[in-house]
């Protein structure tokens, strides 16, 4: 007996489900959204996929993709019919293999106002689609170690964390003539050698090369990559190994010419994103960026969203990796009426940096948290800290990470403020906690947050986050960043400003270390 | 393209769908399933953990009944049913 799978085949090298363990849901879906660009068709033929089969919640991620959760099994092959007709494709996030296969390429992040932003050095939309569409449906990139991460940024901002990711490709100058520097081995989960900034490679990359770069730096990872055990099959233990000199030689050896040399200069990089609203540079139009506090999104508002772009801009739609959505090509006279639209329906473009810039992954459907889980304490401590130090928030700029585990997916590593959830008690009982971060950053100045206190309840890290950060603008010294401010002080120190010297820890619950992140 | 149902004896067959990711191994399972007379029996060989788990309770949703599940390599699981 032959079972045929003509309508299988021309899916399994694009479409997948990932596995959840979480809110009732055995199944996730993850739009992969090519530079989070999306028609307002899309949104709303999502916002129709996320009613049909998700119980009309979807998640915008880290990665600029969006997330539906509930997806029944049995009618994946329906639900990628309908995913296939509004032009998107899925990566292979969630199978949970323990071993070293399987890994793919997944959705490379970019600047979410490429082509429009007045200080961008080159508009890198046409490389981002070259490079997805050259890794799409292969199958000779699907096995690789683990998966592999990339990002692409010309607005000189931070805003796609380049400093996380196995490759990045940042725009620079050098003598006149516009490419990329690029970047490699960053990723802040646990896997070994634990986690890394991305150290760069020392190169210029032509604009036109940019491709032929990346496919190249995947297949020394394919090849070379470990495959030993998983703990080590990420791209940053190759990294190590090899160190950034030999890494450099076999990639031009395989390229079959050297490349530039290039001292990457991290002052050129400036902190923050896109937020607000943003001139473009085209005359007379406008971004808006609308904060999405955690990423959560409903198939109404995706469809009022879309209205909103269709009635006042060109309809488009951008995600950002901070997990807010962006409007494009709003007229200047049409500005305001799309800020009362984007109030009226739940998005105010107001307030205090961290509703931009506060992140927070879905582990309560991965099922490594208990409640309160990142999402629900995101917007807990954004409202509890706007509450209680009304304006003078207002005076502030920084990001918080909230991660359900140590993977973190939600970056908290390279947060201002970064949250690592525990969970304390035995297996019976355990409650959810959280460990304390601070002074993460992944650019102009990178670094890895210092651990402040484990395992401590959300009462006590909101009250000591707000105590800290009243502290921070009563004693910073002129401009200085929080950042600094944190560097400049031990952990004593800080421990004390946030009112946390007496209090005391308890123990964790062992846990399963296997697993496999997640985007958020 | 296919995958053939391997008959092993009568009324047992075998389907091997190694290199399938989740939801493809429930999807194609339950397609072999159909295929089978009542009371036959097909054992399925999957190396997709999520699928491993999900798919025994699904096909006793389908009203099938799950005679084994056991693994047997490091990633690889035999799912044997009875229709």
């Amino acid at each position: 007996m032959e079972l045929f799978l003509d309508d299988i085949e021309k899916f399994r090298d694009r479409y997948s489900l990932g596995r959840d363990r979480g809110e009732g849901s055995t199944n996730f879906l993850r739009i992969k959204v090519l530079g989070g660009m999306l028609t307002p068709d899309q949104l709303k033929g999502i916002a129709r996929l996320s009613l049909k089969y998700g119980r009309g919640y979807a998640e915008i991620t880290t990665r600029q993709d969006i997330q539906l959760h509930w997806i029944d099994p049995d009618r994946g092959v329906e639900v990628f019919k309908d995913l296939e007709e509004l032009g998107f494709t899925t990566d292979k996030c969630g199978q949970g293999y323990p071993g070293t296969r399987y890994g793919d390429v997944r959705n490379m992040v970019s600047c979410p106002v490429a082509g429009l932003d007045r200080n961008e050095l080159i508009d890198i939309v046409p490389i981002v689609k070259k490079i997805n569409s050259f890794f799409l449906g292969k199958r000779e990139y699907q096995d690789l170690p683990r998966k592999f991460k990339m990002s692409i940024s010309c607005c000189g901002k931070n805003c796609v964390r380049f400093m996380v990711h196995d490759l990045s490709f940042v725009a620079v100058k050098s003598n006149d003539n516009v490419g990329f520097a690029a970047l490699v081995g960053g990723s802040l989960g646990p896997s070994l050698p634990g986690p890394a900034l991305a150290k760069p490679l020392n190169v210029f990359i032509k604009p036109e090369d940019v491709l032929s770069v990346a496919k190249t730096m995947v297949d020394i990872f394919n090849e070379h990559g470990n495959r030993e055990i998983k703990p080590k099959a990420r791209f940053k233990w190759l990294v190590d190994n090899w160190g950034i000199e030999r890494l450099r030689g076999e990639l031009e050896k395989r390229l079959g010419y050297a490349l530039e040399d290039y001292s990457f200069d991290y002052s050129l990089i400036h902190y923050g994103e896109h937020t607000g609203v943003q001139k473009q540079k085209q005359d007379g139009y406008y971004y808006i960026c609308a904060p999405v506090i955690a990423g959560i999104l409903s198939s109404e508002k995706m469809i009022d969203i879309a209205k909103i772009a269709e009635d006042h801009g060109s309809g488009k739609v951008r995600l950002t990796t901070s997990q807010n959505f962006i409007i494009i090509d709003v007229p200047e006279d049409k500005v305001n009426v799309v800020l009362e639209c984007l109030k009226n329906i739940g998005f105010p473009v107001e307030g205090s940096s961290i509703r931009w810039m506060t992140v927070a992954c879905p582990s309560n459907f991965c099922g490594k948290t208990r409640s309160p889980n990142p999402k629900e304490i995101a917007l807990e401590i954004v409202e509890h800290l706007e509450k209680n130090m009304g304006k003078a928030l207002m005076d502030l700029n920084l990001s918080i990470g909230i991660s359900g585990c140590s993977f973190s997916c939600a970056e908290f590593r390279v947060s201002d403020i970064g949250l690592e959830g525990t969970l304390v008690g035995n297996e019976n009982e355990a409650k959810q906690c959280y460990n304390i971060y601070l002074g993460g950053s992944s650019g102009p100045n990178p670094s890895l947050g210092k651990l402040i206190k484990r395992n401590l309840e959300v009462g006590i890290v909101k009250r000591a986050i707000e105590a800290l950060l009243l502290k921070y603008l009563d004693k910073r010294k002129g401009s200085e960043s929080f950042r600094d401010f944190c560097d400049r002080h031990n952990l004593e120190e800080l421990e004390s400003f946030m009112g946390l010297s007496e209090v005391y820890t308890k123990d964790v619950v062992e846990r399963n270390p296997s697993g496999t992140g997640q985007e958020c | 393209m296919s995958v053939n149902i391997k008959k092993l004896d009568e009324g047992h067959y075998a389907l091997d769908i190694r290199g399938f990711v989740c939801p493809y191994p429930q999807v194609l399972t339950i397609r072999a399933i159909e295929k089978l007379k009542p009371n036959e029996i097909i054992e399925v060989i999957l190396d997709n953990p999520p699928s491993a788990e999900t798919i025994p309770s699904a096909i006793e949703k389908q009203g099938y009944k799950v005679l084994e599940v056991s693994k047997i390599d490091k990633v690889l699981w035999k799912i044997v049913i009875k229709k």
